[in-house]
């Protein structure tokens, strides 16, 4: 294989897989079953945010002030990042694929630059802002829960604060990686 | 548009497969899946195809895009071998041949990668500066360039 022409017969004798017969059907079903993912993953964010609206009437938080000012922005934070993550998902599936590889290149470059002013900014600000709500939220569960009650409402919080921590560094690092390979991958073409 | 889709991809099976195939190190498998995903696009996206560029030249603008997001999301994984007995000597030394080529390919730059698996997919010169959307003068001078990096690592001399 001294040269590109031998490569490139070399690589002409590559078996290559015929169209699987029930391929169109497959595809289909994927593209089915994506949708329904995204329609559940915005139900159950809306539910989150719902169930949390529900409570906020029920124990009736309006009437105090600090309880109300907790919920708040523990609702408000959910709903934010909700509606940061929706649209950062219609954005990123609006990337022209169709379009030529540089010109996509400098899309997904411009979208994971933009994605660093959420992850830095609006990420650490609202996952504070739902922390601080719920620790506002303390004393009113204090009063009016059980002791064992509270302090299984106190103790379950820690798991799900680190967890939701755990899911957003993962996701974080994942586009950070991505950028990095894109700004260095341009560095080794020029 | 399902008669259309239904078309396209048996037209265009064997060569996106054959790309995708390039991206992930050889390994079938993930092959096959990118090449499901480059479809799911492809669907997506036939409605808003506005026929500026062929069929083709879409499609694989389609693939090449896709394989940049996604082998990035999963790690490719080493050329295996899967070979029955009788030929086993044979293939086990086009495996080996292929191995290197794959492992060659996957140390270019992505551009680079691109542009050489477009070309070993036999694809019209002309169409491959509209794929990656530089002019075909530029592409003639970086594929000459890209041939000779190629050859040279796979006669096994650095990159």
């Amino acid at each position: 294989m001294k040269n590109f022409e031998n490569i490139k017969s070399q690589w002409e004798n590559r078996t290559l897989p015929t169209p699987p017969p029930q391929g169109v059907d497959e595809i289909l079903k994927k593209v089915k079953n994506l949708k329904q993912q995204q329609r559940y993953g915005q139900v159950i964010l809306l539910l989150t945010v719902l169930v949390l609206v529900w409570f906020f009437f029920y124990i009736r938080a309006y009437n105090v002030s600090i309880v109300m000012l907790g919920l708040l922005m523990m609702i408000g934070a959910l709903a934010v990042r909700m509606g940061i993550e929706y649209l950062s998902g219609i954005k990123r599936n609006n990337l022209n694929r169709s379009g030529d590889a540089l010109s996509f290149r400098k899309q997904l470059k411009k979208y994971y630059r933009n994605r660093l002013w959420v992850h830095y900014l609006a990420t650490p600000l609202l996952y504070a802002l739902y922390t601080i709500g719920f620790v506002l939220l303390l004393p009113s569960f204090e009063e009016s829960l059980s002791r064992g009650m509270y302090l299984y409402v106190l103790f379950s919080f820690i798991p799900i604060l680190a967890v939701l921590a755990w899911v957003i560094i993962r996701q974080i690092k994942k586009e950070l990686r991505m950028l990095k390979y894109l700004v260095n991958d341009d560095l080794q073409t020029e | 548009m399902q008669t259309q889709f239904e078309t396209i991809y048996r037209e265009h099976y064997q060569k996106v497969f054959g790309l995708s195939l390039g991206y992930v190190n050889g390994d079938y498998d993930l092959a096959a899946d990118l090449t499901q995903e480059v479809f799911v696009k492809v669907w997506e996206h036939l409605k808003g195809f506005r026929k500026e560029a062929s069929v083709s030249t879409w499609i694989y603008r389609i693939t090449i895009n896709t394989c940049l997001v996604y082998h990035r999301k999963k790690r490719a994984l080493p050329l295996t071998t899967d070979v029955v007995a009788s030929e086993e000597e044979d293939k086990a030394a086009l495996e080996q041949r292929f191995s290197s080529m794959y492992a060659c390919i996957n140390k270019l730059p992505e551009i680079h990668k691109t542009i050489i698996l477009l070309e070993l997919e036999d694809i019209p010169q002309a169409e491959i500066a509209a794929i990656v959307g530089i002019s075909h003068q530029a592409l003639r001078t970086r594929l000459s360039r890209i041939k000779k990096e190629l050859s040279k690592c796979v006669n096994n001399e650095k990159l």
